[in-house]
């Protein structure tokens, strides 16, 4: 049986950092979202969301898609099949750690 | 411009936000909610035999209303939401719960011709008119509290409907439950736009960004 410590190992690090897993979680929850939207959820930086998104997408976790509203253009972030599965394997992850920690007893101080 | 980023919100407010972004969007149910207000006021006017000019004014208020929301009211939300937060396509969305009162409440009317019985008949409408708002509760604690106001106007509302015995009262009943229930879906579509507007601040960079991929 794994130690909480090797399920920690053993987490996907592109899902665990904190800003990419709230743009994961965040599409998890809809069709897709536009840069605007994940850009006010998230509080990133443009610089850093476009990097994040470059990443997701480049792991093949994100699809993204160009389109135009008028003349206005629209970039939409949208969660592929491998990215849904990816989250859900990593909060399965989460989990086990959270079950093995259970059984350790904080350390006594005096 | 000086790019500046903020903490990044709750996961669980993250998700809740993302899922229920049309809900959410508090001057939807505010533009519905008022129209609830209107009719409401018009029927009790009715009832109340008020045929004068005031009614006149209430009609004229109600057909202005309504050519609004139709024409105008429902593009203009979405668009000044999809510019102020941004576009969110939703996995499902149905109709508002302003919407939902008015068909519950229109539609409840009926069992008093269709001798439902009283527990019956209040029971129903506890599950009618406070259901909804209740399960918004539950569904996102803590961060929608403020539905307790509908939920607890949709009970009283039920209740009161126990001492209605003919269609005439019905007509009473239906009229000032859609002002009360609506001056509470009022606040609580203000609450909703402001814990938008809490969780989807606009960061220093969203005013410039347009397509930045």
């Amino acid at each position: 049986m794994n130690t909480p410590f090797e399920h920690l190992q053993s987490l996907n690090r592109l899902v665990h950092e904190p800003a990419r897993l709230a743009i994961l979680v965040a599409l998890s929850a809809c069709e897709k979202a536009d840069f605007i939207f994940l850009l006010n959820l998230t509080g990133l930086t443009k610089g850093n969301l476009s990097s994040h998104l470059s990443k997701l997408e480049q792991a093949g976790l994100v699809e993204i898609e160009k389109t135009y509203e008028g003349r206005m253009p629209i970039t939409y972030a949208k969660l592929t099949l491998e990215g849904k599965e990816a989250l859900k394997e990593y909060w399965k992850s989460v989990d086990k750690v959270r079950a093995g920690i259970k059984h350790l007893k904080p350390l006594r101080t005096t | 411009m000086n790019e500046t980023e903020r903490p990044l919100p709750d996961i669980a407010l993250v998700h809740l936000v993302v899922s229920h972004y049309r809900e959410l969007q508090g001057l939807r149910t505010m533009a519905d909610a008022g129209g609830m207000v209107v009719i409401g006021a018009g029927l009790c006017l009715l009832r109340f035999n008020v045929t004068g000019l005031l009614f006149a004014v209430d009609l004229a208020v109600l057909c202005a209303y309504g050519w609004l929301w139709w024409k105008w009211t429902q593009h203009s939300i979405t668009a000044y939401y999809a510019n102020r937060f941004g576009r969110v396509a939703a996995k499902t969305w149905g109709p508002s719960v302003p919407i939902t009162t008015v068909i519950a409440i229109e539609f409840g009317q009926s069992f008093i011709n269709w001798h439902v019985g009283t527990t019956a008949s209040v029971l129903l409408f506890v599950v009618m008119l406070a259901g909804r708002p209740a399960w918004t509760v539950v569904r996102d604690w803590p961060h929608r509290l403020h539905w307790l106001l509908p939920t607890v106007a949709g009970i009283v509302a039920a209740l009161s409907f126990a001492d209605v015995v003919s269609r005439e009262q019905a007509g009473l009943w239906w009229g000032q439950f859609d002002v009360v229930l609506g001056a509470t879906l009022l606040v609580a579509g203000w609450f909703d736009h402001l814990l938008l507007c809490k969780t989807l601040k606009p960061s220093d960079a969203t005013a410039e960004a347009t397509d930045n991929l």
